[in-house]
């Protein structure tokens, strides 16, 4: 499998608090990975750690499939918290500071790339001027200014309004699929993650409890009859046999979830009862994303 | 490394505080100037003393009456140099030195380049470098400024050989020393990575200093220790380095110490960097 980041067990602790617990992801070339998880669940110093701004306690980390991460780091662009800017220059001051750390020689780089991120004609106004958006697109086009392989992004559309969000959510589609480059992405907005993301990782209390891809995800939020058995293997073979239902699964000793004949619940539940099985509970289930994410991360503070 | 050097030159030339430092240095040169010309005029009797809020003591009023000449004839532009540098110098480029180095860490921008290819000591030494070449220009505009109101206010009268060869030996002294000086004001901020506490830490170097070393100078007599610490204090040098005939073994350990405490706080500084996350 081709990974552009590849963790194994990395961990980091602050004082006696694992803020990072053994966590373990992996990033498909290609793909948008959006990164859940509450406030001070580890996602910002997973990040920082995969960035290089702090170092882990124990695990490892390949980028590219190296391990070498001083050089393959060269190939990421980061955007951790808040955008990294001097604010009383100019967008194109900032761009130019960057463009000289990096060596790069055409100086017209940074009018490209202030037109890619739709920031031209802003020559005059400093960045203490600009509003959040205009803040969250200057630290995008700092993070692409040598065109990244892979784009770390924490919170890009936090604080934005709605315009805002549709105008980075197009941009992150524009870089992913037009220049292919892979991206990490962590947001509380789990409607706008979910317009573009491709893979999730669940992080909860430091520890990347869940990774799974969309199509897993669309089967997890499936509309489904959930019904709470003594026998789930009786209970499947009624539903096969007596019932003619294939349509269904077990999740877990003692569950099964049922997606066909969803009109006719209280059939299934009286062949069932007929048949020897006691019934727990039975409902009708299937969640929207937003839904099933609070339902893994427990609802409720994050503690 | 010629590329961080290149950002950071970049950043200096748009940074205002080495503006408005280099401006508030120049005007208490100014300000120097002006409270002798007050001085001076007081004592010839054409200003009445108090006037403007500049009080010459009675003491200086009767030994300029048995004696009367211009105060400028007593006090030349090394003494007024030696002013600067003993205290002035030190607080403004320190003041600009922690906004310097902490702002990159206020606005988070020390992130575009950390993990980015770089190793940290390069990081560390590019900002480590730059600041001590401003400070070291903001030092040079003050000497000019103290030469060129000097010239004014003083006029050209003993500006010979000797002058000029005072002038170049003190202030490669102190240009050395402040420069070591402010190499541990960089150090110093970054560790402590905020402006307002960067600000008051490095205020609070440059005042109290002397004075802890002198403390300390006293406790070690005290003991019966043949050793003076104010000796190796960066500030006690520069505010002790002579004016005129500095003499070879005051040279040679400013020389000495200088060197010694930038290599001390480049290594602090480096280590530090090398260890800290960056938030």
């Amino acid at each position: 499998m081709d990974y552009v980041l590849k963790t194994e067990n990395i961990t980091k602790v602050y004082g006696n608090h694992k803020v990072v617990d053994s966590v373990s992801m992996h990033v498909k070339k290609g793909a948008i990975y959006g990164f859940i998880g509450k406030n001070g669940a580890g996602k910002t110093t997973f990040m920082r750690m995969v960035a290089g701004l702090a170092a882990p306690e124990e695990g490892e980390i390949e980028l590219f499939g190296s391990g070498e991460l001083e050089k393959q780091r060269l190939r990421i662009g980061t955007l951790i918290e808040n955008p990294g800017v001097y604010v009383n220059m100019t967008a194109k001051e900032n761009l130019e500071v960057i463009r000289r750390n990096f060596g790069i020689a055409e100086k017209q780089a940074v009018d490209d790339m202030l037109e890619f991120v739709g920031l031209t004609g802003t020559e005059k106004k400093k960045v203490k001027n600009f509003s959040m958006g205009m803040k969250q697109r200057l630290g995008i086009a700092i993070s692409l200014f040598r065109n990244p392989d892979f784009l770390i992004l924490d919170e890009p559309i936090n604080g934005l309004d709605p315009e805002g969000i549709i105008e980075i959510r197009e941009l992150l589609l524009k870089l992913n699929q037009e220049k292919r480059i892979t991206i990490l992405i962590s947001s509380h907005i789990l409607g706008e993650l979910s317009k573009i993301a491709t893979h999730y990782g669940i992080i909860k209390n430091g520890a990347l409890i869940e990774e799974f891809d969309t199509g897993e995800l669309d089967e997890r939020c499936r509309r489904c009859q959930k019904i709470f058995v003594d026998n789930e293997n009786l209970a499947a073979n009624i539903l096969e046999e007596k019932l003619h239902i294939n349509s269904f699964d077990i999740p877990g000793k003692g569950v099964l979830r049922i997606f066909e004949q969803l009109d006719d619940l209280e059939q299934i539940n009286r062949e069932l009862i007929i048949n020897g099985v006691n019934i727990k509970e039975s409902y009708l289930a299937g969640q929207n994303l937003e839904g099933y994410f609070m339902e893994l991360l427990g609802g409720g503070a994050n503690d | 490394m010629i590329n961080l050097l290149s950002g950071e030159f970049y950043k200096l030339q748009k940074s205002k505080s080495l503006y408005i430092c280099s401006i508030v240095m120049i005007a208490f040169v100014l300000f120097v100037y002006s409270t002798l010309v007050m001085v001076d005029k007081i004592q010839q009797g054409e200003v009445e003393n108090g006037s403007m809020g500049v009080v010459v003591s009675e003491e200086a009023m009767e030994e300029n009456e048995e004696n009367p000449v211009s105060i400028f004839e007593q006090i030349g532009i090394l003494d007024v140099l030696e002013q600067m540098f003993g205290v002035f110098a030190g607080i403004f480029t320190s003041i600009f030195a922690a906004i310097f180095v902490c702002g990159e860490y206020g606005n988070g921008a020390i992130k575009n380049v950390t993990g980015k290819g770089y190793g940290r000591w390069q990081i560390f030494s590019s900002k480590y470098i730059m600041t001590i070449i401003a400070s070291i220009l903001m030092m040079i505009a003050m000497i000019i400024a103290t030469f060129l109101f000097g010239l004014v206010f003083s006029g050209t009268g003993g500006l010979d050989g000797e002058f000029f060869r005072n002038l170049c030996s003190y202030t490669a002294i102190e240009l050395l020393l402040g420069a070591a000086f402010i190499g541990l004001i960089v150090a110093v901020n970054e560790i402590c990575r905020n402006i307002g506490a960067g600000i008051a830490i490095s205020i609070c170097i440059v005042c109290f200093s002397d004075l802890i070393t002198v403390g300390i100078d006293l406790v070690l007599k005290y003991f019966h220790f043949d050793f003076k610490i104010s000796d190796y204090n960066l500030l006690n040098l520069m505010a002790d380095c002579p004016i005129k005939n500095i003499d070879k073994s005051f040279a040679v350990r400013a020389v000495v110490m200088a060197v010694l405490w930038i290599i001390f706080s480049f290594g602090i500084g480096v280590l530090h960097f090398k260890k800290a996350d960056i938030k």
